[in-house]
């Protein structure tokens, strides 16, 4: 039964990665890429085990560390990034006659078969390096196999155990909105912890301080299924054979325990109807007759308004839509830290800074800001861009009904107004306004305004030009399809490059000026910003409108591609 | 089989609501319609059938503009399809098949909404599609996301946006999969009445029962090739619809070879 689901796995990773030369050719890079990563980790782990000697503990410690955050990441991403492998979901086995107990060890074993899982698996084995040229080497091997084992179970166990909650759309919308929260967090976090472990370890000569935490938590992990594995390893390393076996013991009935639970909720999953979802009724209101109705969208513009509706309401109920806010937030938060603190590691470097650089710092670290902020601006209108991808095959009625092209166009750019607009402009008075002056206030406005309206418009266009293949309606907004990531680069550079060259005059008029100026440069904006939308909705219309059965086309390909 | 080259020349545009001229699609190398011609009479119920794969919603998406032919034409109340793009828009109703709908729309949203993408005012549109709803029973689900309809529910709705602005000709695409025999009366009932009065449909399925009980004419498609087409008389030629498609399609030659195949 192993080496049939083993091949089998095999068999559809092949016959997928056959379907189109593009993925050949991404599997390859990506395969590279892989194989140079776990090189230079292996070449570390090597050179590491020089200075070993004296520092047993640390070693240990650190990978009982690394190790239980590398088997809690298998076990915990793909609940929320999921879909990241169901080549063999427990689902399709459900015709045959078979027990999940038989299933359990060939499930958990196919996933050392697949770039991630194999990358995993000899990173672990790898760890074993560490102990070149002591007895703990050949332990290293042990530890690590049942390292990797381990990772797979928890990867196994959990997302079989959750997936009939995972299953129901609401849930599905609910994790996706928490992967982006956690992707959010992790991006800028990162930097933010980085930034702030430096600053307080330049000051405190924190490091020893640490360490010392990460081997008490080290402690603790190890008697857990999640550091199990690696104290093995650990305990070998410093001659502890006695406390050696019994972590291996222990891991051995870890083991033993996830695989017997993942055969019983396998079996639960397996005899598990098919998804049940419970309808929801979606209130009294009819969003589409409510906004088509506003003053000014009736008569020959209720169509506008009707795909306005549409959008408002996607905005609000699908997880697609308002998972572009990480893109679009990241990268003023990200900045605005830096240039925060940018100031501060320089004052942290000590007294003999001079006066000079101390000026260009904050010079700079002000650029840092309003760059992030204009990014924010134009990115806020460039997640327009996968607005039609995002309807899918939905819009045959849009060519059908025969609804003109820049109804389409301007009911999304409305919708999408409604929704970025208060937050550009929140952003654009709050951030200058506490930041820096409140006198810059209607330049930083303007050029937001003008960004964000060129970036609506050129988005307009693009959008009917480059339909990049998306999330389908219902996946998760993390899901990734192929062929993703040319096209969407594409329209992404593309848009971005022509948005940002059309707002420059705008930009640059706002950095010089000042006083009465800045008003100005304020109205400006908002009619420059305009005609750019103008534009983009008549000339975005048009191309929809001449390449609608193509568009039809496109979206029909996107949506069968991937699915079974 | 002949009935289809007979009717190649051209008819009076009031006789012919619809007429297809040397259609043809190649995806890649693959044909999928060949040089068809097709004549669809003002007020006949046209069964469009055929085995999977045989070019059925190929030929249907060429009509109704959504695919765009690589050769021939499509003429719809006398206007060229490809031509006047936006022109038949008001007076065809489509299904697709397997294409989604906005389905995080309830189910009156989404009439409302395909209303007013028509073009029509508001007044009509809430009138008409309180109608659907009732008329197809969906009236206790109009206000759940369809998302949440069932197969059977969603090509309702489905069929429901098709006729809201009350086209001349509709093109449906299996309408009756996935509907029970309840529905699919209720159906089959409205389509009756719209021919009745005038109006044209055309729909494509893989069961003949259904188009025998409720077309008047036929058109037999396999591999991209017409193969007959006529009154439902005609093309059947005194045998029962599934027979002579079996044998105009090539059926299997005996099913008596699983001899195993018996409960011991």
């Amino acid at each position: 039964m192993v080496a049939t689901l083993l091949r089998l796995k095999y068999h559809l990773v092949i016959a997928d990665m056959k379907r189109s030369v593009g993925r050949v050719v991404l599997f390859v890079f990506f395969a590279l890429y892989c194989l140079m990563m776990v090189f230079i980790a292996l070449v570390g782990f090597g050179a590491a085990s020089e200075y070993r000697t004296g520092n047993e503990h640390v070693v240990a410690s650190i990978t009982t560390f690394v190790g239980s955050l590398v088997i809690a990441g298998w076990t915990i991403l793909p609940l929320l990034f999921f879909g990241v492998d169901q080549t063999l979901d427990p689902a399709r086995f459900r015709p045959f006659p078979l027990r999940g107990s038989r299933l359990a060890p060939g499930l958990v074993l196919a996933g050392v078969i697949g770039l991630p899982g194999l990358v995993t698996a000899v990173l672990c084995l790898g760890v074993a390096l560490l102990w070149l040229g002591h007895g703990a080497v050949f332990v290293g091997l042990i530890a690590g196999s049942l390292g990797f084992l381990m990772s797979q179970v928890g990867c196994r166990l959990a997302t079989t155990a959750l997936s009939g909650t995972l299953s129901s759309r609401k849930m599905r919308d609910l994790t996706g909105v928490i992967a982006l929260i956690v992707i959010l967090v992790l991006s800028t976090g990162g930097y933010v912890v980085s930034m702030g472990l430096s600053l307080w370890s330049s000051r405190a000569g924190g490091g020893a301080a640490t360490l010392a935490t990460v081997e008490q938590i080290a402690g603790v992990l190890a008697w857990t299924p999640l550091g199990s594995p690696w104290a093995i390893l650990g305990a070998a390393g410093q001659g502890q054979w006695g406390m050696s076996v019994v972590f291996l013991v222990l891991t051995c009935c870890y083991l033993g325990l996830g695989i017997w639970g993942y055969g019983v909720v396998l079996d639960r999953a397996m005899l598990a109807p098919d998804r049940v979802s419970s309808a929801r009724v979606m209130g009294s209101g009819n969003i589409i007759d409510a906004v088509s109705s506003w003053p000014g969208l009736s008569g020959r513009l209720a169509g506008m308004g009707a795909i306005m509706g549409r959008c408002l309401r996607y905005w609000r109920r699908d997880p697609r839509y308002l998972g572009q806010l990480p893109a679009v937030l990241m990268m003023p938060v990200l900045f605005t830290i830096m240039g925060l603190t940018m100031p501060l590691m320089v004052e942290a470097g000590g007294d003999e800074v001079p006066l000079e650089l101390m000026g260009f710092m904050s010079n700079l670290s002000l650029g840092l800001i309003a760059f992030g902020l204009g990014f924010a601006a134009v990115m806020a209108g460039y997640t327009l861009s996968a607005d039609l991808a995002y309807d899918s095959t939905a819009w045959w009625i849009h060519l059908t009904s025969g609804v003109r092209g820049w109804q389409d166009r301007l009911g999304r750019v409305l919708a999408s107004v409604v929704v970025m607009g208060p937050l550009v402009l929140v952003v654009g008075i709050a951030v200058p306004w506490f930041l820096y002056s409140g006198s810059v206030v209607p330049n930083v406005v303007g050029a937001m305004i003008v960004l964000y309206a060129a970036g609506l418009g050129v988005s307009s266009i693009f959008s009917a030009w480059i339909v990049y293949p998306v999330a389908l309606p219902g996946e998760s907004p993390l899901k990734m399809r192929t062929g993703m990531m040319g096209a969407q680069m594409l329209s992404q550079f593309g848009s971005l490059t022509i948005a940002g060259l059309l707002a420059l005059p705008v930009c640059l008029w706002a950095i010089v000026a000042r006083g009465w100026m800045s008003w100005i440069v304020l109205a400006v904006g908002v009619v420059w910003g305009g005609i750019l939308m103008a534009a983009g909705v008549f000339l975005g219309g048009k191309l929809t409108e001449s390449r609608g059965p193509t568009i039809l086309s496109i979206l029909m390909k996107n949506d069968s591609k991937d699915r079974n | 089989m002949d009935s289809a080259s007979s009717k190649q020349t051209s008819t009076p545009i009031d006789v012919n609501v619809a007429s297809l001229r040397g259609l043809t699609k190649y995806f890649g190398s693959m044909c999928a319609v060949n040089q068809l011609n097709l004549d669809i009479p003002r007020g006949s119920m046209y069964g469009f059938v055929g085995p999977n794969g045989a070019g059925k919603t190929t030929t249907l998406s060429m009509l109704t503009g959504m695919l765009r032919p690589d050769m021939g034409q499509a003429w719809v109340t006398g206007l060229d399809v490809w031509a006047n793009p936006t022109a038949i828009r008001s007076k065809v109703g489509v299904l697709p098949d397997r294409l989604r709908l906005f389905d995080r729309l309830s189910g009156q949203e989404l009439l409302t909404y395909v209303g007013l993408l028509y073009g029509m005012d508001k007044a009509t549109v809430a009138s008409r599609s309180t109608d659907l709803l009732m008329a197809l029973g969906l009236g206790d689900d109009s206000r759940k996301a369809v998302a949440d309809y069932s197969a059977g529910m969603t090509k309702k709705i489905g069929l429901a946006c098709a006729v809201i602005h009350a086209p001349d000709l509709l093109v449906l695409d299996e309408p009756f999969e996935a509907i029970d025999p309840v529905s699919a009366r209720v159906i089959a009932e409205i389509l009756r009445g719209f021919t009745t009065d005038g109006g044209t449909v055309i729909l494509s399925s893989h069961v003949m029962e259904t188009v025998e009980k409720l077309c008047d004419h036929v058109a037999v498609i396999a591999g991209g090739n017409l193969l007959a087409a006529g009154t439902v008389e005609q093309v059947a030629a005194g045998q029962d619809l599934e027979s002579r498609f079996i044998e105009m399609v090539g059926g299997v030659s005996s099913a008596g070879e699983l001899t195993w195949l018996r409960p011991s």
